[in-house]
């Protein structure tokens, strides 16, 4: 049975790395939400936390918040929506419509899957 | 605040590089040749030394190994190897100032990919001044290094209120400061005496209207936002001009090859100029 200190730890953002799982919502002081929970961690990610003020997070432990030697389908399925999810979000100031613009967003989708399953899988 | 009170004279920015102006002073003459570019560069051992590791790197595909600057130059051309020169020196001589909070090593990382996908879209879209576009991107967002620099708190309201009411960046710090940071460039990069054809590609990177070259910094701005690589404080694709890829002359299908060239040569370089194996965001 897991304590609860086996399931997620506090990190210092200046320690935070890659592939870890915020906990909880992350909130700026007038409680306006900067990263929900369940948010994969990466670099772009933690530098926009930090250069916001953010010094700490909960992150999810191991075995769902670490990187994966084996992962799972779901895991990886996992990886690739939260990807498409972000880069979504990149796109949302540009009209899709546009031909040029989908190809953009297809081929940045790509992009940003690889990376990453790179990113989480060791 | 105004924008000529953040570009002074005793500002962090407020001077180029000295092989810049030397550069510059080279170039502006008439009857210089090859060998007084290649003098001045090589006045500068370690900016010698980085240029020839860009003149060497995948990128420019250039045959054999160019170990003399003299040679550079001939081989590369001396428009050419001002460009790179003076994208080296700035990268040498700014990457280490002091951003407070803001990450300085992200914001070099961003310049240097969108320099990456300035000289990938050129280069798909049939432009011969690659190495231009490839300046222009390291120098694109210089104004926002300034501001960040010199009015570091104001920067830090304009990046809250850009994530809270979901605005494009440049449009929070012209609601702050009452210019935004291509406004702050110009002020910059006049200062420093550079060309119209250096200076109004940045000025109008998001704004390109049917320049050619403004039209590329401006994709190659999207395509790196897109890709997460870096950080310069905006989080989304900034509002893109449709036309710019007619302009610019860029077909769909060679947004993919252009994605990836972007990555391997961005890679390359990061560790490269830098020493370090590149990290997508």
């Amino acid at each position: 049975m897991p304590t609860p200190s086996d399931a997620h730890r506090t990190i210092k953002m200046k320690q935070a790395s890659s592939g870890a799982i915020l906990l909880d919502d992350v909130q700026l002081e007038d409680g306006s939400v900067v990263a929900s929970s369940g948010t994969f961690l990466d670099t772009h990610l933690i530098t926009d936390l930090r250069d916001q003020g953010i010094t700490r997070v909960r992150i999810k432990s191991s075995p769902d918040g670490a990187k994966q030697d084996q992962p799972t389908r779901d895991f990886m399925i996992n990886c690739v929506k939260t990807a498409l999810k972000e880069v979504v979000k990149r796109f949302r100031h540009v009209d899709l419509q546009d031909p040029h613009t989908k190809a953009l967003f297809h081929a940045c989708a790509l992009s940003r899957a690889r990376e990453k399953l790179r990113e989480n899988v060791s | 605040m105004k924008v000529e009170d953040l570009i002074r004279d005793d500002s962090t920015l407020g001077s180029p590089p000295v092989v810049v102006t030397q550069l510059r002073g080279v170039i502006a003459r008439k009857n210089s040749s090859a060998d007084d570019i290649a003098k001045v560069i090589m006045s500068d051992g370690p900016l010698s030394a980085r240029l020839l590791k860009l003149a060497n790197s995948a990128m420019f595909g250039f045959p054999g190994k160019i170990d003399d600057v003299g040679y550079a130059v001939t081989l590369i051309g001396t428009k050419q190897v001002y460009s790179l020169a003076m994208a080296t020196a700035i990268i040498d001589q700014f990457q280490g100032v002091d951003t407070g909070p803001f990450h300085a090593e992200a914001f070099w990382e961003h310049s240097l990919a969108v320099a990456c996908a300035g000289h990938a879209l050129a280069k798909v879209g049939g432009h011969n001044d690659r190495e231009g576009v490839f300046l222009t991107g390291i120098l694109h967002d210089l104004g926002r290094l300034a501001m960040m620099v010199e009015a570091t708190e104001p920067m830090i309201v304009a990046l809250h209120r850009s994530r809270k009411s979901n605005e494009p960046l440049s449009r929070s710090e012209a609601a702050v400061f009452n210019f935004d940071h291509t406004q702050a460039a110009k002020m910059l990069l006049e200062r420093w005496a550079l060309p119209p054809a250096v200076v109004q590609p940045v000025v109008r990177h998001h704004r390109p209207g049917a320049d050619q070259a403004c039209c590329l910094l401006h994709l190659a701005d999207a395509l790196v936002h897109g890709l997460a690589i870096g950080h310069s404080g905006e989080i989304c694709i900034p509002p893109l001009q449709e036309s710019s890829w007619k302009q610019a002359n860029i077909k769909t299908e060679a947004l993919k090859h252009a994605a990836a060239e972007t990555e391997i040569t961005y890679g390359l370089l990061r560790r490269e100029l830098h020493g370090k194996p590149a990290v997508a965001a």
